[in-house]
């Protein structure tokens, strides 16, 4: 019988319920009475709750509910996840004074078509047995005496708003943070990221720099928007290359979407970076080869990542000057190969938006020539060019297979 | 499929008295049996006295389904150096549809079911039973889910009164 199973199954079932529905079944008989209140997770979402007469009346019934239900609960709250559009951050302040009680590990906070962002109050930053937490739409103020999250290890942040000093703070007070989502914040500001234990970075956004220090780092991918409006000078005389990279030596996979490399190539270039990319195995680029500070930060991590075995390039087009003369990008490509540049492991090459000019030949001649190990090379030409130039084409194709290679193995597919 | 001679048998024995024989990869589906074959690798009996024989022979039913589909899937990966995306698909939507033809039973069965899958520790089953439980909840009136699941109505009227009145927008009719 449904109702003689021991009780963290009644949960388990009851938490795959809209809550709503949950809390109903109180009624069913005595040994479900109030068993909803004892469930270690509660997900409250406007989209799957009963809305009977969508009116002024929703909000205040569904906040009052709310109100009910923690106050109802007997803890412990492991996980509580809010989706709201509706709700009043005067409401949100009291439910975040009870979920500070209630021991919270997981916290999920979504506000949707907010106009005015909500700021999140300082209690939240005294909830230290917080495990994972996401937050959409939140204005981030770390009060002075924030003791830090202490078990925090995936953090989320989605279009909020913060301040570098605040973010800085935050980030630098969570000890055993692994994973670290910052999507789509409102308003640009410095990146400083000392995470000693950070596997996962994902960020999408406009940020005014990004300063990274995480040594555990094995999977980021960074999307960069308007480098325009990322400065110069923040990092004491190093480049913005190796305050962004300089301590990634455990880095597997890395990607680097927009103006990322835009950005890296800014301000004076080092010569080499002091760590080598030993674990790195997977590149995901976005290079404008006809601008050589680009390239030269691209041959920087090339140099420094032995293991290197798939390779992504998207080829910038958004400026195709070719006002410089073709042949210094050879010498450019040829001088990085007498310099040792070896694709000593790489095995696959996909360039997507590929152009058959000088630039870009003279390094897919250079990857060619030093991947012994190469097996696949894709070529998909962006399909503006091929109609401006379909009488090259087949040259070039041929051109292509004339020129040397290293692996026996490597095949070119144009696309 | 052919099992290799050398492939270890353990006999698992129901409440009722009644032996299944199962290749050992099919037992260790079960991490409460796993766990055993572990701490005692010479056992090949086991008795469990919690389960019932129509039980017992359906949790086997699914594990073995369930590592079948496994082995496959893995041969089919070995064969071609990565397994194909497609045929990942497909292979796992047949077994959906299988899981799904599986959990057409009785509400006195799932129960039972949900409980052997507890107790075995067959997190795949145990997911499976509870959706479908919650599944046969969702929707429905608490009229409807004591009907649904035969659940006595032991609460006097004032007793459900009270629970009604203390969270009454749960209680709303959706319209």
């Amino acid at each position: 019988m449904i109702s003689n199973l021991p009780d963290d199954i009644k949960y388990k079932i009851l938490e795959l319920l809209p809550v709503q529905e949950a809390v109903q079944t109180s009624v069913l008989s005595k040994q479900w009475c109030h068993k909803w209140a004892s469930t270690p997770k509660i997900f409250v979402s406007e989209l799957n709750c009963v809305s009977p007469t969508l009116g002024d009346t929703y909000a205040p019934r569904l906040e009052k509910f709310v109100d009910k239900l923690l106050l109802l609960h007997k803890g412990p709250l492991k996980s509580f996840q809010l989706f709201t559009g509706q709700c009043c951050p005067p409401a949100f302040d009291q439910w975040m004074r009870v979920l500070s009680r209630l021991g919270i590990i997981d916290l999920h906070w979504v506000l949707v078509n907010y106009k005015v962002e909500y700021r999140i109050p300082s209690i939240f930053f005294s909830f230290d047995a917080l495990e994972t937490v996401y937050l959409c739409n939140f204005l981030l103020k770390v009060p002075q005496h924030f003791n830090g999250f202490k078990a925090l290890r995936s953090m989320e942040l989605l279009k909020c708003t913060s301040t570098t000093a605040d973010l800085t703070k935050l980030l630098s007070n969570c000890p055993v943070l692994e994973s670290l989502v910052l999507i789509s914040m409102k308003v640009s500001i410095g990146l400083k990221i000392r995470a000693p234990r950070l596997k996962m970075l994902i960020i999408n956004g406009s940020f005014a720099y990004v300063q990274l220090e995480a040594p555990m780092l094995a999977n980021a991918k960074i999307l960069l928007r308007n480098s325009d409006t990322c400065c110069l000078g923040k990092n004491g005389g190093k480049s913005n290359l190796e305050e962004a990279h300089g301590s990634l030596v455990h880095i597997e996979k890395l990607k680097m979407k927009e103006d990322f490399v835009k950005y890296l190539a800014k301000g004076c270039l080092p010569d080499h970076l002091p760590y080598m990319f030993n674990h790195l195995k997977k590149v995901s680029i976005k290079l404008n080869f006809h601008r050589f500070k680009e390239i030269r930060v691209a041959c920087i991590l090339f140099h420094n990542a032995p293991n290197l075995q798939d390779l992504y390039i998207l080829a910038d087009p958004s400026t195709l000057t070719k006002e410089e003369d073709p042949s210094t990008f050879t010498s450019f490509w040829d001088t990085e190969a007498s310099h040792g540049l070896v694709f000593n492991q790489l095995k696959t090459i996909f360039m997507e938006q590929y152009e058959a000019c000088e630039p870009i030949l003279a390094f897919v001649k250079l990857i060619l020539g030093s991947a012994p190990l190469l097996e696949k090379m894709i070529l998909r030409e962006s399909t503006i060019y091929e109609e401006d130039e379909n009488g090259n084409l087949t040259q070039i194709t041929v051109d292509l297979d004339k020129s040397t290679k290293a692996s026996s193995k490597a095949a070119i597919i144009f696309e | 499929m052919a099992r290799s001679s050398t492939e270890n048998m353990i006999t698992l024995m129901s409440s009722d008295g009644e032996e299944f024989m199962v290749t050992e990869k099919v037992a260790r589906e079960c991490t409460t049996i796993r766990n055993m074959l572990e701490d005692d690798c010479v056992i090949t009996n086991i008795p469990l006295p919690n389960v019932t024989s129509d039980i017992l022979s359906m949790v086997i039913e699914y594990c073995m389904e369930h590592v079948a589909a496994a082995e496959k899937a893995a041969a089919e990966t070995a064969e071609k150096g990565s397994s194909s995306a497609p045929a990942a698909a497909k292979a796992n939507k047949d077994l959906e549809e299988w899981d799904k033809a599986f959990m057409n039973v009785d509400v006195y069965t799932l129960c039972d079911l949900i409980l052997a899958a507890n107790y075995l520790n067959v997190s795949g089953l145990l997911d499976l039973t509870i959706q479908t439980a919650a599944n046969l909840i969702k929707g429905k009136s608490p009229e409807q889910i004591r009907k649904t699941f035969h659940i006595q109505n032991d609460l006097s009227l004032e007793e459900e009164e009270k629970i009604r009145s203390q969270t009454p927008w749960a209680f709303e009719k959706s319209e």
